[in-house]
């Protein structure tokens, strides 16, 4: 990838990611401003007029159409699905209504991953969806664990919660099932794309600690135990995302420098 | 008749126009005679609702001269257009102003078959025109808070660039059909959803850049990315959903 491309990907970054967020917090600065936890965003408190945040919001969303588009279609696609699927689908159809909503919301999540990966081989294909799909599987753990962890303020607010639909040995089911697909998709990246066995091995080990947590949790639901699960599983993606590139190109150097 | 009602009414009569207009297309001698036709049949339907006589009469007046002209591209060339596509620009708001939106967005949509003659020789800007006509129906109807007609004219309104121009024409004119079963699904389910009228509007302002800019540059991926994120905003800014607590008084509206 070229200084140009990369200038351009942190752009889309900038653009689509924030400019996203913050047409998400216009849209719902209605029940944000009643929910303690996201009462003192810009909106609720009074920081800026929703009339005023709309037009940077959309100039900022422009940036990162405008500069994805400059890199290739693919990553174009991703910056429109993010914003179809986070705005339109998650935010404005689903989410006052359903809590499985986020399974629509992830998608949105996702896209930032895929996006890069398109940049970077200027495709979509079965590796760059795989890369996508651990983030996507994470995600319903990250944004149940906080219907959990505020769940007094999304009653409040109105907003139907996981935890509350499900009951806790379904939340503590859906925990089980997220981090094990992570770790068995991090596998399955690492044979579709011929690299990343090192990282799944990592991945394994961390989400092994996540999963023991998570049968904990099933078998006696607790605020910290659900907290150990998050902090168990986040890292498990963060080592996919620090480590691929890793393997991929410092790990080759090295060798070759100690080869040579 | 109700409000609704009368939408439903539009919905058909531009379902059906848009149809015949396809059907003349391919039987290219019949151009442009069958869609001047249809497009007097049903803005004579839309103005069936102004109750207003001497509104009526000029309206009429109005519409049978643009028609008139229109047919009369066949002999005289591109100017006859250009009177018609005024005359007719007139009669729409007068109706709009007089009868309100039902029929006011008939007037709209009826002159969507005649105006097609401008683009006859050049499919790229046939599909430029019909995506932007979609368009431009989306944000009429998502200002006098048409809700089913706005929806579904977003979602319809980037295919003809998409598709082709035939294609895209052929599912935005049934998209209009699909309006109908939106009205009833809309009067069945309730509506818990208002229109954010910043949101609408920047949302079309991107979008005009966006298809302005697809043009000019002959088929730019930049425009065609702004073109579908001004889309993205204008469906955000029709589908703003209300406040959970006044979510229940919404319903049936």
């Amino acid at each position: 990838m070229r200084l140009r491309e990369i200038i351009l990907l942190v752009l889309t970054g900038i653009g689509s990611a924030g400019g996203v967020t913050a047409l998400n917090m216009y849209i719902e600065h209605d029940i944000d401003s009643v929910m303690p936890r996201t009462s003192r965003r810009p909106l609720p408190r009074g920081d800026i007029k929703p009339s005023e945040s709309i037009i940077l919001i959309v100039i900022v969303i422009s940036i990162g159409i405008i500069s994805s588009s400059l890199i290739n279609k693919w990553v174009l696609l991703t910056v429109l699905t993010g914003l179809y699927f986070d705005i339109v689908a998650y935010t404005e159809l689903f989410k006052r209504h359903t809590p499985w909503a986020l399974l629509a919301g992830s998608i949105a999540g996702s896209m930032p991953a895929l996006g890069g990966w398109a940049a970077g081989c200027g495709c979509i294909n079965i590796a760059g969806i795989i890369l996508a799909g651990t983030v996507y599987v994470w995600q319903p753990l990250h944004v149940s664990f906080i219907h959990y962890a505020y769940n007094e303020d999304y009653v409040s607010a109105g907003i139907p919660t996981l935890p509350g639909r499900v009951g806790l040995k379904g939340y503590g089911a859906l925990s089980m099932v997220s981090i094990l697909g992570l770790i068995g998709l991090t596998w399955a990246f690492a044979l579709a794309a011929g690299f990343g066995y090192a990282t799944a091995v990592l991945a394994t080990i961390t989400g092994a600690g996540a999963a023991r947590a998570a049968y904990r949790f099933l078998r006696s639901p607790d605020r910290s135990t659900a907290r150990r699960i998050v902090k168990l599983a986040s890292p498990t993606l963060g080592i996919v995302f620090v480590m691929l590139p890793i393997e991929r190109y410092l790990a080759p150097m090295i060798m070759s420098v100690v080869a040579g | 008749m109700s409000g609704c009602a009368r939408l439903e009414v539009s919905c058909i009569l531009a379902a059906g126009s848009g149809l015949l207009v396809l059907l003349s297309v391919a039987a290219e001698e019949l151009f442009p005679f069958i869609p001047a036709a249809v497009s007097i049949v049903s803005a004579a339907v839309g103005l069936h609702f102004v109750n207003n006589d001497r509104i009526r009469a000029i309206i009429l007046v109005l519409l049978v001269s643009a028609w008139a002209a229109t047919v009369g591209y066949a002999r005289v060339g591109y100017n006859s257009l250009l009177i018609s596509i005024f005359l007719i620009y007139v009669a729409f708001i007068l109706t709009a102003l007089y009868a309100g939106a039902g029929p006011g967005l008939t007037v709209f949509s009826s002159s969507y078959p005649s105006l097609v003659a401008l683009f006859l020789d050049n499919p790229r800007a046939l599909a430029v025109f019909s995506s932007g006509f979609v368009f431009l129906g989306a944000i009429i109807a998502a200002m006098l808070a048409r809700k089913p007609h706005a929806l579904l004219s977003v979602v319809a309104a980037p295919l003809p660039l998409v598709m082709g121009s035939s294609e895209g024409m052929m599912i935005a004119l049934l998209s209009y059909i699909a309006i109908l079963a939106g009205s009833g699904a809309v009067k069945w389910i309730g509506c818990p959803f208002r229109v954010d009228t910043g949101l609408v509007f920047y949302g079309f302002l991107v979008g005009v850049v966006g298809i302005a800019l697809y043009y000019v540059t002959g088929g730019s991926l930049t425009g065609f990315g702004l073109y579908s994120g001004g889309l993205l905003l204008l469906l955000a800014g029709v589908l703003t959903p209300v406040s959970p607590r006044d979510n229940a008084s919404s319903l049936g509206s």
